[in-house]
């Protein structure tokens, strides 16, 4: 009950945003990357450890957008330019150009390795085909369904792939599931595809969307648990939920992401009790809104700490 | 018959070293300002640099009438929002159906004009020497719709003066000396039921005023509403028909006195239409009688800034070379 954890990415330390750089200009090879990626996971995991979460992620240090990275790992994409996310962010793109094939299993290395290095359990992170469709320009299949369903058999495959690794979580990110109304359809059944079979707990992120526009209808993607936003948006949308009864797992996010601002420990449990008045405690975990790598390091460590302790004040206060 | 222009914001960052201006990155000064390495004139020579260059390369594809690619803003409403009164700055929320994402302003008092937020960029983009230039504003309707309204919680006394603001911008393009303004409307095909109220929004924020104004809807059917458009007094409609086909018919059948745009690239797919297919639908145009229409805007669907910058590049060029295949001229001369 009120487990903690994290969405997925934390800030890369300067001296990997410098590694990333370098090997872009050809100044450092692949290995000497993975070697500088692999310092700032195990700092990460260090941290979250100190910190006293519960359940880890790997923090994402090996990847840039959630979506190009696995297509520079997918045959049949290519990536494009620079296009804007918000304020002055951007990525690149991927375009599906071909037909879509995973010749080889793009997480379960990674995941293994950082799985050594704690007793704690780690998360298992993968785009769900719905977003990776979504955010990718699309030159080559017919339809949307097309592509997403073409996308849900690789991710099953990469899923299953982590479980076989000995993944317990398996986090199957869908932000981009709250866009349009009309397709959740779509999304659901594509996540049927990568989820069948699946014995992991699964777990699906959706953000900054409208989410009275998908609900209830949102509580049959077929995850065990559904992890939702609610600290940008002052927990405004958390009435949303009330009715009808919210009956899935949810990570409720206590931290606003897109802040500089610490939050206070008083208004994480102000948050956290706001939530536990309309989800069942029993199926409650704690974490941030979102991704937290658009902060500095020491603001992702700040506002998790403020988490992990409100969390405790919260669970002596409720005698657990 | 026909005039080629952009809809709304353009790609800020150029990669493709054909286009934009060596040495010119906004991205980088952005973040070196933020990190308070340099000045707010410092960022704002970068900002110019960057309008200049994207005037360029719509002068240099073609284009009848350019823009200043809003390079300022990162969406249609919030620096709007920042130039007046009763605004807030909320939590982020997505950008209709798109990976973009914007902080969503709050109405916490009364709305009130205080100075324009584009005119300023107009004069510039104007006396740069590179073209016509056609500024955008977000429209009465939309705006109110962008944001949460904690203020007026009714409607009617909301859009009213919403209205009364784009009102002041677009009375101070008149008088920056604006021919045209594009004024963007993407809430009205998603709001068939308060088309009324959009109606008397826009009615109230353009009548009289001294400047032709081109309404333009996207991401958006108007076959439902198309009645009501016709009712604005404004001159000219355009909406999405690439990927809302049904849009092209329901402008066509528009009265004759209205002008139109006709968003005949989707600015969102890096699919590049070939020049063939954007002809046979000026054919068709033509066919219906464009010629006689007061104006007739092709565009691209949407805002091109969805794109990569050599990807929006490619859908302008295109944009102008079908328009010059069907007229029998050279590019650059539509």
């Amino acid at each position: 009950m009120l487990e903690t954890t994290s969405v997925g990415s934390f800030p890369k330390p300067d001296y990997l945003v410098k590694a990333r750089r370098d090997r872009q200009q050809g100044k450092v090879s692949p290995d000497e990357l993975t070697t500088v990626e692999r310092r700032a996971t195990e700092e990460w995991i260090r941290i979250q450890e100190r910190i006293g979460i519960d359940i880890l992620v790997h923090g994402e240090m090996e990847r840039g957008d959630m979506t190009t990275f696995f297509a520079e790992l997918l045959d049949g994409y290519g990536i494009s330019g620079l296009v804007r996310s918000y304020g002055n962010r951007y990525y690149r793109k991927p375009i599906i150009q071909s037909t879509l094939s995973r010749p080889r299993p793009m997480t379960t290395d990674w995941h293994c390795w950082v799985q050594s290095l704690t007793t704690m359990p780690v998360k298992g992170m993968l785009t769900g085909p719905y977003t990776m469709c979504d955010w990718s320009f699309d030159e080559h299949y017919p339809s949307r369904r097309d592509a997403v369903l073409a996308l849900a058999e690789i991710v099953r495959d990469e899923a299953h792939d982590l479980e076989a690794a000995g993944a317990r979580y398996i986090q199957i990110d869908e932000p981009a599931i709250s866009t349009r109304p009309d397709e959740i359809e779509l999304a659901i059944e594509a996540m049927e595809v990568v989820t069948a079979g699946l014995k992991a707990t699964t777990i699906s992120h959706i953000c900054y969307g409208d989410f009275a526009m998908m609900y209830p209808r949102i509580l049959d993607l077929p995850v065990d648990m559904l992890d939702l936003e609610f600290a940008n948006s002052q927990f405004a949308n958390l009435d949303i939920f009330r009715k009808p009864k919210f009956t899935k797992r949810i990570s409720v996010g206590v931290i606003d992401v897109h802040s500089h601002v610490i939050e206070t420990k008083g208004q994480v449990k102000d948050g956290i009790r706001r939530a536990l008045d309309v989800f069942d405690p029993a199926l409650v975990w704690i974490d941030p809104d979102c991704g937290l790598k658009t902060r500095t390091p020491q603001e992702a460590i700040d506002k998790l700490t403020v988490m992990v302790e409100a969390v405790k004040e919260i669970k002596q206060e409720m005698g657990l | 018959m026909f005039q080629t222009t952009l809809v709304g914001n353009q790609p800020k960052v150029f990669e493709d070293p054909a286009c934009g201006a060596p040495g010119v990155n906004l991205r980088l000064a952005r973040n070196r300002f933020d990190q308070g390495r340099i000045t707010a004139a410092e960022l704002e020579d970068v900002v110019r640099a960057t309008i200049r260059a994207t005037l360029d390369d719509q002068a240099r594809a073609g284009l009848d009438w350019l823009t200043d690619g809003r390079i300022r803003w990162d969406d249609p409403v919030t620096p709007f929002a920042a130039a007046h009164e009763g605004f807030t700055i909320g939590g982020l929320i997505r950008y209709f159906d798109n990976n973009v994402y914007y902080r969503r302003p709050t109405i916490a008092g009364p709305i009130r004009f205080v100075r324009s937020a584009v005119a300023d960029d107009y004069r510039f983009a104007s006396s740069a020497g590179r073209g016509r230039v056609i500024p955008s504003v977000c429209g009465p309707f939309s705006l109110a719709k962008f944001c949460v309204d904690e203020y007026y919680h009714k409607e009617e006394a909301l859009y009213a003066d919403c209205a009364a603001l784009v009102r002041g911008e677009l009375e101070a393009l008149a008088d920056a000396g604006a021919d045209w303004v594009q004024l963007d409307e993407p809430y009205l095909g998603r709001c068939p039921d308060e088309i009324d109220a959009a109606v008397t929004a826009i009615s109230a924020a353009t009548i009289g005023v001294d400047v032709r104004v081109f309404v333009h809807t996207y991401f958006c059917p108007i076959e439902g509403i198309g009645d009501h458009l016709w009712r604005l007094p404004v001159h000219a409609i355009g909406a999405d028909c690439a990927t809302v086909p049904g849009n092209f018919e329901a402008l066509i059948h528009g009265p004759k006195t209205m002008g139109r745009g006709f968003g005949l690239v989707d600015a969102r797919t890096t699919r590049l239409e070939t020049a063939d297919q954007i002809v046979r639908q000026l054919e068709r145009l033509a066919a219906a009688g464009a010629a006689d229409w007061p104006a007739c805007f092709i565009t691209p669907s949407a805002a091109l800034e969805f794109l990569p910058y050599p990807s929006a590049i490619a859908k302008m060029r295109r944009l102008v070379a079908a328009v010059c295949q069907f007229l029998g001229v050279a590019c650059g001369a539509s």
